[in-house]
């Protein structure tokens, strides 16, 4: 597919049903103050094909930043072999300087390691680079374009993440069948003949290079008028855009707009188009629903024609875009027809799960990890004991600037064991969830499993996405069984739930018991994952571990796992009506577990409260 | 694998879905490889370790790439810079190889590294081939693919799509060819693929294990032959294998001036369309397979009929929009949609 160097990509003119994504480079290519772009969409949505036909285009070069990089390797570091010759310190730029005066492109962004993707969008956004590490202290500028591509079913970016891209655009599936027709046949050309393929759109594309050269001469004439700004501002004031970044790119992004369309004033046409491009990753709560009506006026007119405005686009908050994409239209009954009650849709846009200033981020990178050899290599440090995770690379650095001191016995390097350095590498700390789930008689009353499955399903959504382990035992009768050992499959977890029966006593101490079995089993395994066992029960047990009392039985093995700190455990208290009693609150107790009610039925919200402590955690 | 003898590929008993995807996938590599789900024990290892024997020998430069002769954009950095001085490097003759890819590989074999000896001994960096540098132009097989590392899969997803490795690591800044044909094989049951990587897999076949007792006897039987006596088994096949040979090297001559229908290609969107796939993978991937398959049988036209026939292989992993949708329903449903269009 698309090649790295110039003439060997897929024509930028030839991609079809992207005009979005276009105007959206075209305005960071034109306007200097635009630097990063984020590109969302599913697989084989030419997320990256768009991005690396952009510099056979425009006439740029492009630097790559893979996935298995490290932050000596992107911001730089000591230079080895000058180092080594020359006996001082001499520094080596990194990858990011590679980038000046160019294009800086990664894929899959949010699975990068946070904190050196922050840097990386700091460095671009302030145009240069500091560096101080390896005794060097550094300065070089980045003045570039970063295109970043990310693949919406995989973790999501911080809010204050992708508030450091100017400019994020959603790649919608096409549905139009002219185009995807187009689409393959353009496709299936370019591969059996590329080079007459690009000769056919050489034209278009020279054409697209011109209106930005042409628009990047024009921006400095383009001003923006007191009414233009005021709008802007309430634009972003009536979306609830945290901080200012949101406002200076629209602000910037209309100015290129106008210029690229050969005006001088900026339209408020500009504004709606800049705000579906700057404005629609910065909104981070559901927007009431008489959001139409405080519309800016003076915006109104000819709003509806035009597609979804910005002011329609955006409330889209990430966690409900994110599932509409997922699912699509009309996933309806089919898939989620769980006893017919609970909804996906419902749990999205209630709105129980998006809090305002709440973190967004479903990842599950825990902080870097020493000591264990696998993981991702992204920095190094002195070793805190004995390692055997040597970085070499890092450790020859330290190394270089006393080589011509050093007695070289016919080896070109002498490294002493204080310049040793060792690897730090980032160790996804995984989670696993057990759900041990109450399924005796006393949960009959049908809506209240009903719920209780409700929240659980809602659970292994998260789950999947996250690719959490989740298991699942239910209790009935006269024993828990295990119904789904730890397992990263969800699917499996989804249709043993879907089967699971009703009717019968409560063992709960034994099912207490055996959810501590195999989460004890599961830490032997693993010993760095976050357990967390949820149990969904009205708390009360009524079948004995043998012969006793079946209430003392279950406090007891409620003490039992509460002081062998095995997971963490919530209980979902499904007891309800009246007498109310407090047995579930009690058993809780004992477990030092954290308690939570499932009141007015609501699985929803029951599931939004347990993700949003399991999330704590992650 | 070059040493010993392998299990003939055509001496495989059924699972003709998982023989033909393969096939395909050599016939027209950029088809983007196959994904073999099934139980343990359904000669998914043999199957792929078979297949290299079926390839013929191609002219590769002596470069640690293997890089085919062709454009400049295309090789790698030593081969580029030879060519573009004029000091083209020599050719060597190479079979097509199955590479495998451990599960506990380290993401340093993988994407290639610093060449930790030169470094010392030299004070020089120099880039130190891995798997993917290795996997150019072979086909990479990972056992378990649903098993292996995310770190791991992160990096085969670019190289997967784009052919290319990117490496940026311990001072060394490199960028070399690395087109393969990626065959997977996972048990579903001990969990899923990553949506994105499942994405990548031009194909998917399902295998199961013979139910008719005649097929079973008959895969303990040719087992048996074989491990007795492989050279004299292999002999006994070597007429088949042979006609297989000659049938995939004329497929890819046939590939060569392929036409597609229109026809075809209307099919392909309409059926990725109205399984709702997401993205442009699927449609490109139905009419590339077709392709493949029409060359298979002597023909230089893909129609519909052939994009028929592969549909099921590029469709059916694809079509989980939601993760707790059941494919097998979708089988079906695809089955009646083909039958009616």
């Amino acid at each position: 597919m698309a090649e790295e160097r110039l003439n060997g990509t897929f024509s930028y003119s030839a991609i079809l049903g992207m005009n979005l994504a276009k105007d959206a480079l075209a305005v960071a290519l034109v306007s200097p103050e635009i630097r990063t772009v984020l590109i969302r969409g599913v697989s084989g949505s030419a997320k990256t094909t768009l991005v690396r036909s952009v510099p056979g285009t425009f006439g740029k070069h492009i630097v790559n930043i893979p996935p298995n990089t490290n932050e000596s390797q992107i911001f730089g570091g000591i230079d080895l072999e000058k180092t080594v010759v020359e006996g001082s310190r001499h520094f080596s730029e990194g990858l990011l300087s590679r980038a000046n005066g160019g294009i800086l492109h990664a894929d899959d962004v949010n699975l990068m390691y946070r904190p050196i993707l922050n840097s990386i969008l700091e460095s671009v956004i302030n145009g240069k680079v500091l560096v101080e590490r390896d005794g060097i202290s550094c300065e070089y500028s980045c003045d570039t374009k970063f295109l970043a591509t990310m693949n919406i079913s995989e973790s999501e970016l911080d809010s204050h993440i992708l508030d450091k891209f100017d400019i994020c655009i959603s790649l919608e599936t096409i549905g139009n069948e002219e185009t995807r027709y187009e689409i393959v046949k353009r496709r299936i050309s370019y591969d059996t003949d590329p080079e007459s393929f690009r000769e056919a759109y050489a034209v278009q594309n020279e054409k697209a290079h011109k209106t930005v050269r042409k628009a990047k001469e024009r921006l400095e004439f383009v001003s923006l008028s007191e009414d233009i700004l005021r709008l802007i501002g309430v634009v972003c004031s009536e979306l609830g855009i945290e901080g200012h970044r949101g406002d200076l790119a629209v602000a910037n992004a209309s100015k290129a707009m106008a210029a690229l369309d050969g005006r001088d004033d900026v339209s408020a046409e500009d504004v709606k188009k800049a705000a579906r491009i700057c404005l629609s990753h910065r909104v981070s709560e559901i927007p009431s629903e008489s959001k139409s009506s405080s519309d800016p006026g003076k915006d109104d007119a000819g709003k509806k024609d035009t597609g979804p405005s910005a002011e329609e686009n955006a409330p889209n908050n990430e966690a409900g875009r994110r599932d509409t994409d997922m699912s699509g239209e009309d996933r309806g009954d089919k898939v989620f027809g769980m006893e017919g009650t609970f909804n996906v849709i419902d749990f999205v846009s209630s709105g129980n799960m998006v809090c305002k200033g709440r973190t967004r981020c479903f990842g599950k990178r825990g902080d870097p990890s020493k000591g264990t050899r696998s993981g991702r290599y992204i920095s190094s440090a002195m070793p805190t004991s004995k390692t055997t995770d040597i970085a070499i690379d890092a450790s020859l650095r330290v190394a270089a600037p006393y080589q011509r001191t050093r007695r070289r016995e016919g080896v070109a390097l002498v490294v002493e064991p204080s310049d040793l350095r060792q690897k730090i590498r980032e160790k996804k700390s995984g989670t696993a969830i057990l759900f041990l789930v109450d399924s005796s008689g006393s949960m009959g009353a049908r809506r209240r499993m009903t719920a209780v499955k409700g929240a659980v399903f809602a659970l292994l959504q998260e789950s999947y996405k996250n690719r959490d382990k989740v298991a699942l035992i239910s209790f009935r009768k006269e024993s828990a069984e295990v119904l789904l050992p730890f397992t990263k499959s969800v699917d499996f977890a989804y249709s043993k739930l879907k089967e699971m029966p009703t009717g019968g006593g409560t063992p709960l101490a034994a099912a207490i018991l055996k959810a501590y079995q195999e989460v004890h089993k599961e830490l032997k395994t693993d010993p760095g994952i976050r357990c967390y066992i949820i149990l969904a029960t009205d708390g009360r047990g009524n079948v004995p571990m043998s012969g006793g009392d079946a209430r003392q039985d279950t406090l007891k093995a409620a003490s039992f796992v509460g002081s062998s700190g095995c997971g963490t455990w919530i209980v979902a208290d499904t007891g309800m009506g009246f007498p109310h009693t407090d047995d579930a609150l009690r058993v809780c107790e004992r477990m030092n577990g954290i308690y939570l009610k499932l009141d007015r039925l609501s699985g929803d919200g029951l599931a939004g409260r347990i993700k949003i402590l399991t999330e704590a955690g992650r | 694998m070059r040493e010993g003898i392998v299990y003939p590929f055509t001496a495989i008993v059924g699972q003709d879905e998982m023989k033909l995807a393969l096939v395909l996938n050599v016939i027209n590599p950029t088809i983007g490889g196959v994904l073999i789900r099934g139980e343990k024990g359904t000669a998914k290892s043999t199957a792929v370790r078979a297949l290299a024997d079926l390839l013929p020998d191609k002219e590769v430069y002596d470069c640690p790439f293997h890089c085919r002769p062709g454009r400049v954009e295309n090789l790698c950095p030593y081969c580029a810079e030879r060519s573009v001085k004029g000091d083209t490097p020599g050719l060597v003759t190479a079979r097509m190889e199955v590479v495998e890819l451990p599960l506990s590989s380290t993401e340093d074999r993988v994407a290639g590294t610093l060449d930790l000896e030169h470094a010392i001994k030299t004070g020089a960096k120099r880039f130190e081939p891995g798997v993917l540098a290795k996997a150019n132009g072979n086909i990479l097989y990972i056992d378990e693919v649903n098993l292996l590392d995310d770190h791991i899969v992160d990096l085969l997803l670019d190289s997967a799509a784009m052919g290319k490795n990117y490496v940026e690591r311990e001072g060394v800044s490199f960028t070399h060819p690395s087109k393969f044909i990626l065959v997977g094989t996972m048990n579903p049951e001990e969990g899923d693929l990553r949506p994105q990587l499942l994405d990548r897999f031009g194909m998917a076949a399902d295998v199961k294990s013979e139910k008719d007792i005649e097929s079973r006897v008959e895969v303990i039987r040719r087992r048996l032959d074989f491990d007795r006596d492989p050279g004299q088994f292999a002999e006994r096949y070597e007429k088949e294998q042979n006609e297989m040979k000659e049938r995939i090297l004329s497929a890819e001559k046939l590939m060569m001036r392929m036409s597609v229908e229109d026809d075809s290609l209307k099919m392909a969107v309409e059926a990725s369309l109205y399984f709702g796939v997401d993205g442009h993978r699927a449609d490109i991937t139905l009419i590339k397979a077709a392709s493949a398959y029409a060359a298979f049988y002597g023909r230089n036209t893909t129609t519909k009929e052939d994009v028929a026939s592969i549909a099921n292989l590029v469709l059916t992993h694809r079509m989980r929009r939601t993760p707790f949708q059941e494919s097998t329903i979708d089988a079906e449903e695809l089955s009646n949609w083909l039958k009616n269009v």
